[in-house]
């Protein structure tokens, strides 16, 4: 009954326009006056700021600023020049680049957000300029950034093998793999949708151009060996790489190109503030909404639920579980939360412990870009400036691509855990 | 005149917590980069950085929310309110902003709670010099700033002086594309 | 009249605090002087350590089972049991300590907080993990180690010759994986438990701490309850310390053991190189506690002496 007025709460209050993190709150406050047993109420902001108040979430406004003053100045704009010269006379080149540069840039920072609004707007404009739909960049990109958190490293593996005892190193080795399994099916869509559409395919260049285009890539090829050496080679945290980006990005901007000026930074940093906040009050109401399902032990419930179903289903359960929670609350508290209740009917039906976790890690970011609700969706609206319905349009095909490739994880074992 | 000098103050405050947010930003970029160029060039480790920039960050999440409740930038469902007529639409943004005072009242309340019980606690942070309560201050200030703004929104869509919808239209993302850029 | 009690640790479900926690829930629910129902929230389900402590100041969070490190922020004079070189590492010895009349004073420290500290769990001896032998203090030099967020255990690694960096638990595996940290101390089970053996080579056996939690409730919730729930959750709590204690040793074995067998290699100290450790970290820490503690941190630590000797 409860859940009923949640939904119903949340659901009016989107459709008349109402901000998405007001509805959220709105359901929450009004099921703890209405259905929780009594709780001091402070601790409502008490969890909002402690949504927030997070390590791993510092990296997200210094990738957004990195991105803004990059995509202001000129730095973006070289370094996709260099790539069409290389790869955009491949029909679907930029596309796939687009899906590798999404990985790798998502994968270090660990977090499903922040390739979205790092890459993002970056490759946006040129997938755009390509030829391909704003829908279709935005859906690509959406659907490529979930990889952060499958490529190692990543806090939601991290979290699973701690929920499970199991081998972190393992763990990443079948994460890695499932990772590149889904960039690769994600690239052979991209490849087959620009080919029926007969797009994203640029003259080839001769080798002097691209010679040219690497010359004069030059210091901008400085920021992405930064922030990849500097993580994957053990100097900085991604909190960190995102700070020397931002760094590098202001000098080689004001300094050597030129394109931007120092009093500028305050108004581009004043535009990166509201595109920080727009991310950041949403995952405070998320935190404050799983608290409240946290302290109502609705996970258990719903795992009660299903006490003695067969084992051929549990798999297919434990997809739809997380698919969902993975909508509704972030995916680092759905797999603490989750995890320890559905592991030991898993392993009951003799399931790999390491093939579970990439399955699961894979379900809660699907979730992520799964309408009607998800955060990376939200982010996907400011970032691209896309309305609600064209976003979910637009992740439609690549959500059924997701979950295709899910499918075939989930009943394929050997893709995950091949290499171990 | 009242309604003057009430425009009068709420530009004023959008102007201050524009800057807390502009700085804010700014000084979490700074302490990152210091505290990690600090660390590796000379080996040296501010303790309590980390948690300053988380202390930013809380304050750039709760005062760019009111920047936003102003500029109705906060991401939404779009599918009615695009096909609504004009005078509909006045009327949900009008509702919508009777919500969100009720909302921001009821987190108002409990957050200067929530402060006023952290102070007389004296918790300090874990970290960082400064006494627990600084992190709940935001919210506090924020949620009541936001009240300010749903009065304003409803008055607004009672006199109808709403300012329109910040849309965008494909003409203005095209331009941007044109330029580069995706924001 | 019947009652609820949340108990919030921060670690994952099967870590010998969690065990004893359930212990705690299993055995209040079943006892018939108290009408309770009560559920553990392992993994920092409830909010971290900071959000957990002021749960229970402001009840929200009934109970919680928190490492001493995360308590000082409330009361510093607490952060006495995270002393190094300090406590017997003779576990009855420790034991006996944590039941003695010191141990009583300390507890009462935390009343004016608006928290009852019930009982200190023994989760364990803290022991350095890295890529090289710790056994020298010149071993430890410029490393960049991952401290607590306490301000004791920073001070505590800078005192060792550590460049102390605040890290949460869940980031420090990647962290130790790529060399962005070179150390970190815990006890075995905990280190076993993070996996911490899968990218580190070296445990050296400091034994220059313990991780040992207290166990708190609300206040104003205790004194509301009926005599016999009070009597039911102190049987409890001793039952929950006698679980946790068990499961620390079985673990300090049997993880022990398992890391071995992954390659890691264990390093004992020789009792000189023990007393050079403890010449640089402990007249320090003491000074420094001392000198935010003042004549009541004197007497409480005069009080835990003279129990030692
Ligand atoms: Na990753
Ligand atoms: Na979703």
């Amino acid at each position: 009954m409860p859940i009923a007025v949640f939904a119903i709460a949340i659901g009016v209050l989107l459709l008349i326009g109402a901000p998405i993190f007001l509805a959220m709150l709105v359901a929450t406050f009004a099921s703890f006056e209405l259905f929780a047993p009594p709780i001091p109420t402070m601790a409502i902001p008490q969890r909002m700021v402690d949504g927030v108040n997070r390590f791993s979430l510092i990296a997200i406004p210094l990738f957004i600023f990195a991105a803004d003053i990059i995509s202001r100045g000129q730095i973006g704009e070289r370094l996709v020049r260099l790539t069409e010269a290389f790869v955009g006379h491949y029909t679907g080149g930029v596309a796939m680049a687009s899906v590798v540069a999404c990985a790798m840039f998502g994968a270090m920072a660990g977090i499903g957000p922040a390739a979205v609004v790092s890459i993002g707007p970056i490759v946006f404009p040129a997938l755009v300029r390509q030829g391909y739909g704003r829908g279709f960049a935005a859906g690509l990109i959406l659907s490529a950034s979930t990889l952060a958190m499958l490529i190692p490293p990543g806090v939601a593996m991290i979290l699973y093998s701690v929920e499970t005892n199991n081998s972190i190193g393992q763990m990443f080795i079948a994460g890695l793999t499932t990772g590149l399994f889904f960039a690769l099916v994600l690239m052979v869509y991209a490849y087959i949708y620009a080919r029926v559409k007969g797009i994203g395919k640029l003259p080839k260049v001769p080798w002097r151009a691209r010679w040219l285009a690497f010359r004069r890539a030059g210091w901008a090829l400085g920021l992405p060996i930064i922030v990849l050496g500097g993580i994957y080679g053990g100097a900085a945290t991604p909190s960190e790489a995102a700070a020397f980006a931002c760094a590098y990005a202001i000098i080689i901007e004001t300094l050597i190109y030129r394109s931007i000026r120092f009093r500028d930074l305050y108004k581009i940093s004043a535009a990166s503030a509201a595109t920080i906040a727009v991310l950041m009050i949403l995952i405070s109401a998320g935190s404050v909404m799983t608290y409240y399902m946290t302290l109502m032990q609705y996970p258990v419930q719903i795992t009660r639920a299903v006490a003695g179903v067969s084992p051929e289903t549990v798999l297919v359960f434990i997809n739809i579980v997380f698919l969902f929670a993975g909508m509704i609350i972030d995916p680092n508290s759905a797999i603490i939360v989750l995890t320890p209740l559905i592991y030991s009917a898993a392993m009951a039906a003799g399931i790999d412990p390491i093939h579970l976790g990439a399955v699961v890690v894979m379900n809660v970011a699907i979730g992520m870009i799964t309408p009607p609700f998800g955060l990376n969706l939200f982010i996907g609206m400011t970032t691209f400036r896309l309305g609600y319905w064209e976003v979910t349009r637009a992740i439609l095909p690549f959500v059924a691509i997701m979950i295709g490739a899910l499918l075939v994880i989930t009943y394929l074992p050997a893709i995950a855990l091949f290499l171990l | 005149m009242v309604v003057r000098i009430a425009n009068w103050m709420l530009r004023g405050i959008d102007a201050t917590v524009d800057f807390i947010c502009a700085t804010s930003l700014l000084a979490v970029t700074a302490v990152v980069f210091f505290n990690a160029m600090g660390r590796y060039l000379f080996s040296f480790a501010l303790v309590g950085a980390e948690e300053l920039a988380r202390l930013l960050t809380v304050y750039l999440c709760f005062f760019g929310a009111y920047v936003l409740l102003r500029r109705d930038g906060h991401v939404s469902v779009d599918i009615i309110t695009l096909v609504v007529p004009a005078g509909l639409l006045r009327l949900l943004r009008g509702v919508v902003g009777m919500v969100a005072g009720v909302t921001m009242l009821y987190l108002a309340w409990y957050s200067w709670q929530l402060v006023g019980f952290s102070m007389r606690t004296g918790q300090q942070a874990s970290t960082l010099p400064v006494p627990r309560y600084v992190f709940f201050l935001p919210v506090a200030v924020s949620a009541s700033l936001m009240v300010v703004a749903s009065v304003d929104k409803v008055v607004r869509a009672i006199t109808n002086t709403l300012p329109p919808l910040p849309g965008w239209t494909d003409e203005t993302v095209a331009a941007d594309a044109d330029k580069g850029k995706a924001r | 009249q019947s009652f609820n009690m949340k108990i919030a640790h921060l670690l994952p479900p099967g870590d010998p605090r969690d065990l004893g926690a359930h212990a705690v829930a299993d055995f209040v629910m079943a006892d018939e002087r108290c009408d309770i129902s009560a559920q553990v929230f392992p993994s920092g389900q409830l909010g971290s350590f900071t959000e957990i402590n002021e749960g229970v100041q402001f009840g929200s969070i009934e109970m919680s089972v928190q490492p001493a490190a995360y308590m000082a922020p409330i009361e510093m004079k607490s952060a006495i049991i995270d002393f190094p070189f300090f406590w017997p590492t003779d576990i009855d010895e420790l034991l006996a300590l944590h039941k003695g009349p010191a141990a009583q004073m300390l507890a009462e420290t935390f009343e004016p907080h608006g928290i009852k500290m019930l009982d200190i769990w023994h989760t364990g001896f803290m022991q350095w993990t890295s890529n090289e032998p710790l056994t020298t203090p010149e071993a430890f030099q410029s490393k960049i180690a991952r401290v607590m967020p306490s301000s004791l255990m920073t001070e505590r690694q800078r005192l060792f010759g550590l460049n102390p960096v605040t890290m949460p638990f869940s980031e420090t595996y990647s962290a130790l994986q790529t060399g962005a940290l070179a150390a970190q101390e815990n006890p075995i089970p905990t280190s076993y438990n993070m996996r911490f053996h899968e990218v580190q080579e070296y445990m050296t056996m400091t034994f220059h701490g313990t991780l040992d939690q207290f166990v708190s409730v609300n206040m104003v919730w205790w004194n509301g309850l009926t005599d016999g729930c009070r009597d039911a959750i102190i049987e409890g709590v001793a039952i929950g310390n006698a679980v946790t204690l068990e499961s620390t040793m079985e673990q300090e074995e049997s993880a022990r053991a398992e890391m071995e067998a992954s390659g890691m290699t264990f390093v004992e100290l020789t009792d000189e190189e023990r007393a050079a450790m403890r010449d640089i970290v402990f007249p320090g820490i003491r000074d420094w506690w001392l000198a935010q503690t003042g004549d009541e941190g004197q007497a409480l630590l005069d009080a835990f002496m003279a129990e030692m000797n």
